[in-house]
């Protein structure tokens, strides 16, 4: 599994309802909306999923960008 | 209470996110990942943005990543960026040398590095022995270390006493040099990115930021967020994610920006919103010549650009093209320009560049924070690496010209090899190498870092050049296009498994360390460039480095007394600092943020009278260019009615050798495809996912249908990266006249549903 950390960047007018959507997403955790533009989010998924993940939290209306801060592959690295 | 590994991580990961927002959990972001054992400091290996990242190492192996707090990044990584450590270990890296024994169609054969190396320099030496130094080349990469270019520059130029030296910045920033050059007499910009934090109105052309360089895009967004006085012009034919923050976005017929950019000039000065006082201080106005003019003589030049006249030209709405410039000049407006591939990428682009310096230089803004003309690098080292150490064929190291007989002294007294060693005419730029290649005049190349098989344009014309001559690369990765046509492969160190400087968009040097060791026989560049030149029978005198970290240590010291000054950059403070913006003369000098202006830039004397010098210039002052409008090379015809253009996708990188190796990137655009608008598509009954014939000039191919909003009506796109759709083979190879950048943004096609 890989753990990722990230911002989503969300249109003001739309960020609640994005952040609710994000709150919702099995995999996700998100930790609050910030400066009224910023969701926290950590993605906990097999390295090679995180894309389908990460595909779903920028369809939902009002995501504007994804803002990676960290990400790590320990389990999946050290093969 | 206690906690799991992966819940400990998690928090950790958390922190990070809320530590770039500047939350009080800044100290959370010092704590390692559980279990990381050592975090080291580099570059992104991506893009020209240079964000500053962290790399997590346990047990010799990179584990983690995450961006750096400190660096202009504040923490922040894209996709990309996030993702690079898998490509370290992608199944397909090269890691020994190979050679084809055979000729061009034997298969490679893994053999000893002396046998690799003596294969190639033998060639180079039979080539030089044969036909002398110009039947040699060098061509480089704007993703190759500065101490890599540097080293390579030295050895073709003094060494080989070849100026066959070039490479891919060519192919998309010589515009930007250029008209750096040619309108403030010296190149790279003034700015930097802290002018986004301050300026009130972005002018955005010629660039898909939000795809091509998020994390600046995200500095952007939010400056804008912040505040309700900040205005955003997007000026592109295509509605991307970046206009969706545009105040204006601003439709134009593709090739017509020169029009555009007159037009705004136009109003700003029928509307007085120029700077009489800026311009009588520190301007010239210049016809196409050179000649000098008046400012009367703009004015009148000028009258051709009125809004309804650049209407019937662009497109564009009067009262639209009115707007904008009015949210430019606006006296109280911090104006911000920003550009990319849209305007260098052109057989005009040197011309579109003046002109959009034009804009800041009549409203004297400019040299005031928030206010500059700052062209975006689409490579992470094409600035530092390429253009600072002088690795084009026309030029020198710190802005020196090959055919400047004084450059040219003061590099040889510098490099102590006898004056005129250096050859005084310049030498091939890309395309024509490669038609000399195709000729058979130059017979042996040596590339580094880069995929021309997948990038030139034109490439059924070129390809047989890579089939016809000797060529020996550099490369990291197995399935890069050009590997079809190498008769040597050096396996090279990748992106932190070996160290070395990348400089950035606004004049940023950062220390890439070494996190990881090559894998293989991996080795870094610098030393096959090395042992390759003096089995080629280069004199080891010229080049007595044991490291890269010696390389730097003459260029550091060679940049005394230029333009680029950065001998306060030593080697220990780039390791401690998160990168330093030249000029950088001493140790204690922090770096310059902006450049030109008195108090802030040491190359300008504190007692300069006015609070700006363009001393790059001769005359101390900067130029307005009068450019025509002129049409792109090739513009759409009765035949082939529609433009074409091409870029790139947030998710995939130049030709996808890294950024292909990583299937949460991969997937998000596996292939290529065209762009269409619905209501072209209707006109030619194409639904999404049909077919697309797409037919130009030179060459045609198909790419499935998307049908989008994104390109406005007689335009199509398609992504560049997909190797098996080298889309390139359908565009010409006209280039700009002086930067000699091909244009590979519009040429005419035609589009029909495949049966």
């Amino acid at each position: 599994m890989a753990i990722m950390g990230f911002l989503a960047h969300v249109l003001e007018e739309k960020s609640a309802a994005a952040e609710s959507a994000l709150e919702s997403m099995p995999g996700l955790s998100t930790y609050g909306l910030h400066q009224g533009s910023y969701v926290v989010a950590v993605a906990e998924a097999p390295y090679r999923e995180l894309d389908a993940l990460l595909a779903r939290v920028r369809d939902i209306d009002g995501v504007l960008a994804l803002y990676m801060t960290s990400c790590d592959f320990q389990d999946e690295m050290e093969a | 209470m206690s906690i799991s590994r992966r819940e400990f991580i998690k928090g950790t990961a958390a922190a990070i996110a809320l530590s770039t927002l500047g939350s009080p959990l800044e100290a959370a972001f010092a704590a390692s990942a559980d279990g990381v054992e050592t975090w080291v400091k580099g570059v992104c290996r991506y893009c020209g943005t240079g964000c500053g990242v962290m790399v997590g190492v346990r047990g010799g192996r990179a584990v983690a990543i995450k961006g750096d707090p400190n660096n202009h990044n504040r923490g922040l990584l894209c996709q990309k960026g996030n993702f690079l450590i898998p490509v370290i270990y992608a199944k397909d890296r090269i890691t020994e040398p190979m050679i084809r024994k055979g000729g061009k169609n034997s298969p490679l054969e893994k053999v000893s590095w002396d046998e690799a190396l003596d294969f190639a320099a033998g060639s180079f030496k039979k080539a030089l022995q044969e036909s002398g130094p110009a039947s040699i080349a060098y061509y480089g990469s704007g993703q190759a270390l500065t101490e890599e270019s540097y080293l390579a520059n030295k050895i073709w130029k003094a060494g080989f006493r070849s100026n066959n030296v070039d490479g891919n910045p060519r192919l998309c920033m010589a515009s930007a040099v250029a008209g750096y050059l040619t309108t403030f007499g010296k190149d790279e910009p003034m700015g930097c990115y802290e002018d986004i934090d301050n300026a009130t109105c972005f002018f955005i052309i010629g660039s898909n930021t939000s795809e091509a360089h998020p994390i600046l895009f995200q500095r952007i967004a939010n400056r804008k967020a912040g505040s309700a006085n900040v205005k955003v012009i997007v000026a592109d034919p295509r509605r991307t994610n970046t206009s969706q923050i545009a105040d204006e976005h601003i439709f134009f017929k593709p090739g017509t920006d020169l029009a555009l950019l007159n037009g705004m000039a136009h109003v700003i000065v029928k509307e007085e919103m120029d700077d009489p006082r800026f311009i009588a201080r520190h301007v010239i106005f210049r016809d196409n010549d050179g000649k000098e003019m008046t400012y009367e003589d703009y004015k009148k030049f000028l009258e051709d650009y009125t809004p309804a006249k650049v209407q019937e030209i662009t497109g564009i709405p009067a009262e639209q093209l009115t707007r904008a410039a009015r949210m430019f000049g606006d006296s109280s407006a911090a104006s911000l320009s920003l550009w990319c591939m849209g305007i260098n990428q052109r057989t005009r682009g040197v011309w579109a560049n003046n002109l959009i310096h034009n804009l800041h230089l009549i409203t004297g803004k400019i040299g005031k924070k928030g206010s500059s003309p700052l062209s975006l690098t689409g490579q992470p080292n094409a600035c530092g690496g390429v253009r600072d150490t002088g690795s084009l064929a026309h030029l020198l190291p710190a802005g020196r010209l090959v055919e400047n007989e004084a450059h040219r002294n003061q590099v040889e007294d510098y490099w102590q090899v006898p004056r005129g060693t250096i050859a005084p005419k310049m030498g091939l730029h890309t395309v024509a190498l490669f038609e000399n290649m195709a000729a058979g005049a130059v017979k042996c190349v040596f590339i580094h870092c880069t995929n021309p098989a997948h990038t030139l344009p034109h490439l059924n014309k070129y390809t047989p050049a890579l089939q016809k001559s000797f060529v020996a690369m550099t490369e990291c990765f197995m399935d890069a296009e050009t590997v079809k046509y190498a008769d040597v492969v050096f396996p090279a160190a990748f992106w932190c498994e070996t160290e070395g400087v990348y400089g950035c968009t606004e004049r940023r040097y950062a220390l890439i360390s070494k996190a990881v060791e090559p894998m293989g026989n991996a080795r870094p560049v610098v030393n096959i460039l090395m042992d390759f030149a003096r089995r080629a029978g280069v004199d080891s005198k010229l080049i007595p480095y044991n490291n890269a970290a010696d390389i730097w240590e003459e260029w550091r010291n060679m940049s005394a007394g230029t333009p680029y000054n950065f001998q306060g950059m030593t080697r220990a403070r780039l390791a401690r600092e998160s990168g330093l913006k030249w000029p950088c003369p001493t140790e204690s000098h922090p770096g310059t943020n902006w450049r030109y202006v008195r108090g802030d830039d040491p190359l300008v004397p504190a007692d300069h009278p006015a609070p700006i010098s363009f001393y790059g210039s001769a005359t101390g002052k900067a130029n307005v260019f009068l450019r025509p409008y002129a049409p792109p090379f090739e513009p759409a015809d009765k035949d082939y009615p529609f433009v074409l253009t091409t870029g790139r996708v947030i998710d995939q990188w130049h030709t996808a050798t890294m950024t292909g190796k990583v299937p949460e990137l991969h997937r998000a655009f596996p292939s290529a495809y065209v762009e269409l608008n619905p209501q072209d598509a209707q006109k030619l009954d194409i639904r999404n996912g049909d077919q697309v014939m797409l037919e130009t000039r030179r060459d045609k191919m198909s790419f499935p249908a998307r049908l989008t909003e994104t390109c406005m009506p007689g335009l199509v796109f398609t992504p560049f990266f997909d190797r098996n759709k080298l889309v390139n083979r359908l565009f010409h190879d006209a280039v700009d006249n002086a930067s000699k950048e091909p244009e590979y943004k519009i040429c005419a096609c035609k589009v029909s549903k495949q049966a």
